[in-house]
């Protein structure tokens, strides 16, 4: 492994860590963590103390009770804590750090029996438990609630048609407001095309009747 | 203040400390040495555990220094570190003793709680 890539390891792996930490510490760490894998210690080792130390940091910040991470199989994980084990998502990994323990074997859950690495794997499980500890988007409690072991399906987000009026949203709106008509890939309001580009005028326009567009231009 | 539990890495790292004030990687490779091997920190866990030391005032920030274009942030020991390991020194040392004189065969009857007694130690 060459020093660049071990540069660009370390770089990437320093980014678990807060960005206020980041900003202070930075530096220090990322030489540290330079010397010491230029001295012998493995780079892969380096990157995951980084990023254990980042996530670390980020679970105390948010999660007062967090001592620290620690690895866990799964009996273990599921012994410390009935929460995560009931509730295998991103309010399950907050109730869990809450008391404590977190970080939580997620790295060891594909190491247990199916049964039980079942629920981990889920829709918003385990993906909703390292994005909630890393910071990134929450997975929507439409995906955290769904019940285990039913078939899932992801929800279906309205398209917007020419024409549609978006009832569902806070503010009603077709798709001259500059949204993007799905149906015909174009960005702009077919309202000052020619009577044989747009096919529908009167669903352009939103001006009632048939909603949509038809096959053929009127 | 209470006084902290001081794991084995934290031990080690302090006890590097003792011959004044080191940076990172010279704590680790000091850690590693003192150890035999057992403590073998790496980046995220030596600046972690300097970085909760140093939020319980066993160790300060001494200076930082450019060496060949790498940061190095130098720390040493306080007052309170330093008494705070060798408290822990000497209880570590009374409880082996306690071992080894049941394992020598010798009833010790010990009086005093450990810690009590370290400290008078």
């Amino acid at each position: 492994m060459t020093d660049r890539v071990i540069d660009r390891l370390l770089l990437n792996c320093l980014r678990a860590y807060p960005r206020a930490r980041r900003e202070r510490d930075g530096e220090v760490l990322l030489s540290l963590a330079r010397e010491l894998s230029a001295g012998g210690s493995s780079p892969w080792g380096e990157g995951a103390g980084l990023v254990r130390g980042g996530v670390a940091e980020r679970l105390r910040l948010r999660y007062r009770g967090v001592r620290g991470l620690f690895r866990a199989d799964h009996r273990r994980l599921r012994a410390l804590s009935r929460v995560f084990r009931t509730n295998p998502n991103r309010s399950g990994l907050g109730d869990a750090a809450g008391r404590g323990h977190a970080g939580l074997g997620l790295a060891d859950a594909p190491e247990a029996p199916h049964t039980v690495r079942a629920r981990p794997l889920a829709p918003g499980g385990r993906r909703a438990a390292c994005g909630g500890a890393l910071g990134a988007r929450p997975v929507r409690r439409t995906e955290q609630r769904r019940p285990w072991g039913r078939a899932y399906r992801r929800p279906v987000r309205p398209r917007l048609l020419c024409g549609d009026q978006v009832r569902s949203a806070s503010s009603p709106r077709s798709c001259r407001s500059a949204t993007r008509c799905h149906r015909f890939r174009h960005r702009r309001s077919c309202r000052g095309a020619s009577p044989t580009q747009r096919p529908s005028v009167r669903g352009c326009l939103g001006g009632g009747g048939r909603r949509g567009f038809s096959s053929s231009p009127r | 203040m209470a006084t902290p539990v001081l794991r084995e890495p934290t031990y080690f790292i302090l006890a590097a400390l003792l011959d004044g004030p080191l940076h990172g990687y010279a704590i680790a490779q000091s850690a590693r040495e003192l150890s035999g091997g057992a403590v073998d920190p790496t980046a995220g866990t030596l600046y972690g555990a300097l970085d909760r030391l140093a939020g319980q005032g066993l160790v300060e920030v001494d200076r930082e220094e450019v060496v060949s274009g790498r940061r190095r942030r130098y720390h040493r020991l306080s007052d309170r570190g330093r008494e705070v390991l060798v408290d822990e020194a000497a209880r570590l040392r009374a409880a082996a003793e306690v071992v080894q004189r049941r394992a020598a065969g010798v009833n010790p009857s010990p009086s005093l709680p450990l810690q009590r007694k370290a400290r008078l130690a």
